[in-house]
């Protein structure tokens, strides 16, 4: 397959999902180039999230195959894709509610630097990755909250959390499930910073429904549409796609 | 785990330092737990009529603080906790039994043992959740107390199997009627294989598995390969019961069939809610407490006994869910509130 | 030999019969609030401790304590519903409903013997009932044909109830996917409520058919409890009562074989083979995947 020469960061060819005789994601071949912001948008039920399990491992494939900096990832689990720089959110808060975000970004800081297994060291002496785990939140701008238990952190909050966690595996490929779903307009500004100051090395899809943020954010956008790809490119061109329109505004057409 | 929030109060330092200061501030040693072994030792010197049961009271709260390290740190409720207890018991027992009696190999075999079945255990475990997770811990504690029923020509079935006289630990300090030798052995034993529980407990790996109990979905999402966590979880849980099993068998000379009982299960389940969950102290402390109550209730119909205990299950649950340490907190937490309010 | 055989296998389709009326409840609890019952034989227990007491103390015939029996159960499901269990619904409050469900198993046996006394009660049914019948070279005992009688009435009328009224087709949305179902506009407590309510009734019905089979003492709840989730874990997870029954005939009939040809290990035999098979099947015999 010519897809691995290219260099993408990650790759899908006739990717396919099926739950029983229902086909959530039907045939998708998919490039996510390096150090992209790629937008992936679509109606509710269009298969969006199921895609987004698939490429990072947490649902296995009916057919198709997922590559990663080239590699054949399709038979590996989620946590060895995160190992090979593969990281997501979640778009419903996937939190440790009785862990404090120092706790929880520490242990996810530990694993990437091998840690993770040590039962004979106490936590205190890992004095490297408790160095890490702050800095990644002072980026985050949660160092406030560093002792507060997740549960009791404000929604936009435990939203920055779910990015942080996901940093801190030092991603290649960032998947995020709808960052802003959820949060009030006073603390969004938060996140949208974050998203923009994302390194540019990292290669970035994202499922958003504020069409606002994605013309902000995105260079490409894909459109899906009950399980297959309709169609993709550059904001502009996606604006003024036809199909595009018909899909989210009916058959009036508007300017 | 301490429930330590954003305003305890130390002005002194920076946001900065107290974050990082967290992970050594959770391995502290708290006052109830210091306060525990400061009273067992002081009943061994107060009570010297009631040595073994202070040495029963310890091996009781190894058993729990073996458990807590599943339920309360890594979230599976297991109800088949006494198979490694047990396991750990007759291995001991049948060494002693057929003649090796030297002590401390016995605990080494208990161990062994137990923490040979913890992680073939936690193979099964791995792929299952919810009523499959609890039936199979459930189905593996019926399991192995049937097998240990069955093999009535090794286990001695419901007689049980008598573990005959222990050599002296290291030939100098023999084992005797009044057990000043046991509850010393016991005391050791169990204070070292505490140690490292609690050194399991703060290191990475801890934290680790504090993130499966929170939100196990998420824990592969983060890297974490959760197959091989479990296995480390169950093997060294086993191996801390099955040394509580070893010792109980050497200190009161039998094994017996009670020893994997779903009795022995439910009791230790009983024990750590009491004392509170995901403490590792507090099992000690709830573990102290069921053994004491229960010897001073001796004389008391079961079904007192059975009915009380359930009211109290029933109630924790209810209203006090962190158990005696989860009450002491609280307590704590409003005495400084009202003290800062002078 | 045969005849034997299936004399032993027809005993056991009878047990199997038993079986499934009395986890079928916990089936559902499980697939629909994700609520790990383990007080669920106490409702069991209750049927047969009911019947018992009023066939014994009160001179009803057996038939007539059936209802009588079925009611209390479920009422008793209902009132522990309302009161307790609802507050912990989910999967992140497992460990909370097997304390609880634990406390509350601990309670009924202790009031149990407090109130009836440790040993088994003695159970005398009406004499058409007790009897032999022959059919062909086959002597089958004159109750488990009325078992298998009442169980397969009772069965089609559970699974016809499930797939073909509205209640059971809210009941499998429900189970499905709890939020949409809500959003639809049921009521997924009253949904919950009346769930428990024909569960528990089931167990109680059950638990009173069995009276003549199964030792009617106090250690019943937990007995039988392991039996239970066998039957949900093998074939009933998320509310399949069909797989329930397959797994609850299975069980029944493995149960008796083995009691009969290998009585030292037939227990072990079972738990092992419940072992490997959620290992080899981790959402049951019969799921798909």
């Amino acid at each position: 397959m010519d897809a691995t020469l290219n260099g993408h960061a990650l790759t899908t060819t006739g990717l396919v999902k099926r739950f029983g005789a229902l086909p959530a994601v039907d045939g998708v071949d998919f490039c996510l180039p390096q150090g992209a912001r790629h937008a992936l948008i679509g109606p509710n039920g269009s298969g969006k999230t199921t895609l987004i399990n698939l490429l990072s491992g947490t649902l296995r494939a009916t057919a198709g195959r997922v590559l990663l900096q080239g590699e054949d990832v399709t038979g590996l689990p989620a946590h060895r894709r995160v190992a090979r720089g593969l990281a997501r959110t979640f778009q419903i808060n996937t939190l440790f509610p009785r862990l404090t975000p120092i706790e929880a970004v520490a242990m996810a800081v530990c694993q990437r630097r091998k840690l993770g297994p040590i039962l004979y060291r106490n936590m205190k002496s890992c004095r490297e990755a408790i160095d890490e785990s702050y800095e990644l939140l002072e980026q985050m701008h949660l160092q406030p909250e560093a002792r507060r238990p997740t549960r009791e952190l404000a929604y936009g909050k435990q939203r920055l959390l779910e990015i942080a966690l996901a940093l801190a595996s030092r991603p290649n490929v960032l998947l995020l499930d709808e960052p802003a779903a959820g949060v009030p307009q006073h603390e969004s500004s938060e996140i949208l910073a974050v998203i923009s100051e994302l390194p540019k090395d990292i290669a970035v899809l994202f499922i958003e429904h504020d069409i606002d943020l994605v013309f902000r954010f995105a260079e490409r956008i894909t459109v899906m549409m009950a399980g297959k790809i309709l169609c993709e490119g550059t904001p502009s061109e996606i604006a003024h796609n036809q199909d595009v329109r018909t899909v989210y505004l009916g058959d009036a057409s508007y300017v | 785990m301490a429930t330590t929030t954003a305003t305890t109060p130390v002005p002194a330092l920076t946001d900065e330092a107290s974050a990082k200061g967290l992970f050594a501030e959770r391995a502290r040693w708290r006052w109830p737990e210091v306060a525990y072994w400061v009273v067992i030792v002081g009943c061994i010197f107060a009570f010297p009529t009631h040595l073994m049961l202070i040495a029963q009271v310890l091996i009781t709260g190894l058993f729990a603080v073996s458990f807590d390290l599943l339920v309360g740190y890594a979230g599976i409720a297991s109800l088949g906790q006494a198979a490694f207890f047990g396991v750990g018991a007759y291995a001991a027992g049948l060494i002693a039994h057929d003649g090796w009696s030297e002590p401390f190999t016995g605990l080494l075999a208990g161990a062994l043992a137990a923490g040979v079945l913890g992680f073939i255990f936690s193979i099964l475990v791995a792929r299952l959740h919810g009523i499959a997770l609890l039936m199979i811990t459930f189905g593996v504690g019926l399991l192995v107390y049937e097998a240990a029923h069955s093999a009535h020509g090794i286990t001695g079935g419901d007689d049980g199997l008598s573990v005959g006289n222990l050599s002296p630990i290291f030939g100098l300090f023999p084992f005797d009627f009044l057990g000043h030798t046991a509850v010393v052995y016991s005391l050791v034993v169990v204070f070292l294989a505490y140690l490292f529980a609690r050194l399991v407990v703060n290191s990475p790996f801890g934290l680790e598995l504090k993130g499966i109990r929170e939100n196990v979905r998420r824990v592969p999402a983060i890297g974490i390969p959760l197959g091989y966590r479990y296995m480390v979880a169950f093997t060294v849980s086993a191996i801390l019961a099955g040394l509580a099993g070893a010792l109980l068998a050497q200190i009161t000379g039998t094994v017996a069939l009670g020893f994997l009982s779903f009795d022995r299960s439910s009791s230790v389940l009983i024990m750590v809610i009491l004392g509170g969950i995901g403490t590792l102290f507090g099992p000690l402390i709830g573990a102290g407490l069921y053994m004491v109550a229960q010897d001073r209730l001796a004389n008391l119909n079961p079904v007192y006994w059975n009915f009380y205990i359930g009211l109290m299950l029933v109630l924790v649950v209810l209203f006090a869910r962190g158990g005696i340490v989860g009450g002491i907190e609280r307590l704590e937490g409003v005495i400084r509130t009202k003290w800062t309010r002078r | 030999m045969i005849a034997n055989f299936l004399n032993i296998a027809f005993s056991g389709i009878a047990y199997g019969v038993l079986l499934f009326l009395m986890a079928a409840g916990l089936s559902v609890t499980q697939g629909l609030m994700n609520f790990l019952n383990l007080t669920h034989a106490v409702f069991a227990m209750a049927g047969g401790y009911f019947a018992v007491t009023l066939m014994n103390d009160l001179g009803w015939p057996f038939f007539a304590t059936l209802p009588v029996a079925t009611l209390g159960a479920a009422l008793l499901g209902m009132l522990f519903e309302r009161t307790l269990f609802r507050r912990f619904y989910g999967a992140d409050r497992h460990l909370d409903q097997i304390m609880l469900t634990i406390g509350l198993t601990f309670m009924a046996v202790a009031a149990t013997t407090y109130i009836w006394g440790p040993n088994p009660l003695p159970v005398r049914l009406p004499s058409y009932l007790t009897g032999l019948v022959h059919i062909g070279f086959l002597d089958l005992d004159e109750y488990r044909l009325f078992l298998i009688a009442v169980g397969i009435v009772l069965i089609t009328l559970l699974i016809l109830g499930f797939e073909r009224t509205s209640f059971g087709a809210k009941i499998r949305a429900a189970v499905d996917n709890r939020r949409v179902t809500a959003s639809c506009g049921i009521n997924v407590d009253r949904l919950f409520m009346f769930a428990f309510l024909i569960g528990s009734g089931l167990a109680g019905l059950g638990g009173a058919l069995s009276v003549n089979l199964l030792s009617v003492d106090p250690n019943f709840a937990v007995a039988f409890l392991a039996y239970m989730l066998i039957v949900v874990v093998l074939g009933g997870q998320n509310g399949s009562i069909k797989g329930a029954l397959g797994a609850a005939l299975l069980l029944g009939v493995a149960d008796v074989v083995g009691k009969y040809y290998v009585p030292q290990t037939g227990a072990f035999i079972i738990y092992t083979v419940t072992v490997l098979v959620l290992f080899w099947r981790p959402n049951g015999i019969f799921a798909k995947s």
